[in-house]
């Protein structure tokens, strides 16, 4: 593959990757989700095998096996692939393997911070942090709660000083 | 809140609300509650016919007709007393802290725009108030979303005279400005207003009060309606509306007349043609003048509305150019603000204008453009918010810009001094699309029938994000996406391009537009506004 010009956390020493604890976490929500819609796929099998449907009506099915499939393979690098890095002016979010990005946040742009704490991810000592813009937002996920705090009072810090008008 | 600070009497409660006293409110005009009564009567009888307009043609009698129409003398009986209630018990308040609206009717509610809040205000004529000369005040809050309070109606020049005394106290700074404290704006005196001569105030009237400050633009209406033939959309819409006409009507003539057949007819014909009567009211009688409390724009045909933009609240602007528009040098010159969910507040600020139109235009409430910066030397990204005062004498005219961006209109992209996604897969594209960067915006002209130049403030920019998908990095692309409080742009660009633009556009966003280097922002180099006070 030809080299990207968005690194990956490994390529780059100046970004933070998101707590290892987040797979886990994300292993588990997802496991729910994994196993709600398998559970969708295969009772629409059940259902063409039992009304004796065309053979083709199973391939409806097909489309969430590969949802679920690409989900559990790719969780993982998905996973590891979100870092983070706090710079002098902004806040930068890189996520992606095969679409990547990059997005930078300047303090002075903020508009609000929220942290996020959900019951699968209060369990593995995780919170989300959301930073609000008048343009896009950036969902940070997987801090650990003392990172999370932190970040979000270095953010209120530095929007203060460096408040900019719309 | 805390127990011991709740009030006990209602006096106490209004004191700790903040509410102007009693005496301050005053009621909307009588005729209101027949007015927004007969709208809801008349909507829902327009959902309720449509529905069922086969079955009530099939089942057609006379004691039915005159049925139906009891009902509704009934129904519209209820819903104007119900809005004459509500009229009674709605009441507004113009004073010093702001505007207040309040409603005792079943639930009340109350709505304060404060003063430091109000951005701008408007006035609106649709057509049946302003056949009875009435027209709403809409009072514009900065923020986006629900950001606006509505004064629903007021006479026309009671109207007038609330728009110049909310414009009043919004420019009040002081933060505890009395009635009396609260300054006057030169030129919107009553007294100097009745004085006029009768000509002037026809004139007044037929331009909806937008007769004070520097005339920016006039649009005759020949030239409005010369401008819509040349444009394509008008074209497409007639065409459309026949392509959907068709069908119906083929099938009615090979099966024979139906009614349901025909509402899609209908829909069609309706439709179509509002379509090109709202690009109509849009230019309609365009006048737009340069005033102290920003620019002040009238429009409207059957329904019209003068409206107040400060040059402050424009985020991003784009000006476009149907192919055949370019031989009379036309330009329609569009702005957006943030909070871009109503889609009523960005507009056109000139539907369809001359040259000299469109540099008065940008010089009265654009920031400077200036010249492209060579995209070799996007790197250094042209003078930093500090050196802008500096640069100020070497800036480029209004003229300038001008000149340089109906260029940019015309020109391929090859001949442009930007970048462009050089590559087969983008084969429109790489012909049409340019990314350019200036001392004050990033340009992007776009567009093959109708041309377009999207002009992104560097300082408006909110936050930038450099996606890379796995065809992008194939073929060596780094498509940039630059938002604004109003929208996003992708900036399709070459990585190495990118990679020098990045770094200069997280700088824009993050230092161009501190509160604390107020006085370094760009600024339009003439707004109505600071020529006072130089004057």
């Amino acid at each position: 593959m030809t080299r990207s010009a968005i690194p990956l956390p490994g390529e780059d020493h100046t970004l933070t990757p998101v707590s290892p604890k987040l797979l886990a976490a994300r292993r588990v929500s997802g496991l729910i989700r994994w196993l709600i819609f398998l559970g969708l796929a295969a009772g629409w099998n059940v259902l063409c095998a039992w009304l004796e449907w065309p053979w083709w009506t199973h391939l409806f099915a097909l489309p969430l096996y590969l949802l679920v499939a690409q989900s559990v393979l790719l969780l993982g690098r998905r996973t590891r692939a979100i870092a983070y890095a706090v710079r002098e002016h902004d806040v930068l979010l890189r996520t992606g393997i095969m679409f990547r990005s990059i997005e930078a946040v300047p303090f002075g742009r903020v508009q609000d911070i929220e942290i996020d704490e959900g019951p699968i991810e209060r369990r593995y000592g995780l919170s989300t942090i959301t930073v609000k813009t008048a343009g896009s937002d950036i969902t940070i996920p997987g801090l650990e709660k003392a990172q999370s705090e932190h970040l979000r009072a270095v953010i209120l810090r530095e929007a203060a000083e460096q408040m900019a008008a719309l | 809140m805390a127990e011991e600070t709740a009030p006990d009497t209602p006096e106490q409660l209004a004191e700790q609300r903040q509410d102007p006293p009693d005496t301050e409110f005053q009621r909307l005009h009588p005729l209101t509650p027949l007015l927004t009564g007969w709208q809801v009567v008349a909507g829902a009888i327009a959902i309720l016919t449509a529905q069922n307009i086969s079955e009530l043609i099939d089942e057609f009698t006379l004691t039915r007709l005159l049925i139906a129409l009891g009902i509704l003398a009934g129904v519209v009986l209820l819903f104007v007393a119900g809005s004459f209630i509500r009229w009674r018990l709605t009441a507004y308040a113009v004073v010093p802290d702001g505007v207040f609206l309040r409603s005792r009717f079943i639930t009340t509610t109350r709505r304060t725009a404060p003063r430091g809040r109000i951005d701008s205000v408007s006035i609106h004529r649709p057509l049946v108030p302003r056949l009875l000369g009435l027209a709403k005040v809409r009072v514009e809050l900065v923020g986006g979303g629900d950001s606006h309070l509505d004064l629903t109606y007021l006479s026309s020049a009671r109207a007038e005279e609330v728009r110049r005394r909310i414009l009043q106290i919004a420019a009040s700074s002081s933060d505890d400005a009395d009635a009396e404290s609260v300054p006057e704006l030169p030129g919107t005196d009553p007294e100097e207003q009745e004085q006029a001569s009768t000509a002037d105030r026809i004139r007044g009237t037929l331009l909806d009060g937008v007769t004070t400050g520097t005339l920016l633009a006039q649009i005759p209406t020949q030239r409005l309606l010369h401008a819509l033939m040349r444009d394509p959309f008008m074209w497409f819409v007639p065409i459309l509306t026949v392509l959907v006409a068709i069908g119906p009507i083929t099938a009615m003539v090979l099966d024979g007349f139906s009614m349901r057949a025909l509402i899609p007819v209908l829909t069609a014909v309706i439709a179509g043609p509002k379509l090109i009567l709202d690009r109509i009211e849009k230019g309609w009688g365009f006048t737009s003048r340069s005033t102290d409390a920003g620019l002040r724009a009238r429009r409207g045909l059957f329904t019209t509305r003068s409206d107040n933009l400060s040059a402050d609240r424009i985020q991003t602007a784009t000006l476009r150019q149907p192919l055949l528009w370019r031989d009379p040098a036309w330009v329609q010159m569009d702005v957006a603000t943030a909070g871009a969910e109503d889609d009523d507040e960005n507009g056109a600020i000139l539907p369809v204008g001359t040259g000299d139109e469109l540099v008065r235009s940008i010089d009265h409430m654009l920031a400077p453009v200036g010249l492209p910066i060579p995209p070799e030397a996007w790197g250094a990204g042209g003078p930093g918010p500090e050196d802008v005062a500096a640069d100020a004498a070497a800036e480029t005219s209004a003229e300038d810009d001008v000149a340089m961006l109906t260029r940019m209109l015309r020109v391929p992209a090859a001949e442009l001094p930007g970048i462009r996604p050089d590559h087969w897969l983008f084969p429109l594209g790489r012909r049409f699309t340019s990314v350019m960067l200036t001392p004050h915006a990033v340009l992007v002209r776009s567009g093959t029938l109708v041309k377009r130049i999207r002009i992104i403030p560097r300082d408006r920019i909110q936050t930038v994000e450099a996606l890379e998908g796995p065809i992008d990095r194939r073929i060596g692309l780094l498509p940039l996406r630059v938002t604004t409080a109003d929208d996003s742009e992708v900036l399709t660009l070459p990585t190495a391009d990118a990679l020098r633009l990045l770094p200069v556009l997280h700088n824009d966003a993050a230092t161009r537009r501190r509160l604390a280097h107020r006085e370094q922002w760009a600024r339009p180099r003439r707004s109505g506004a600071r020529a006072t006070v130089e004057a």
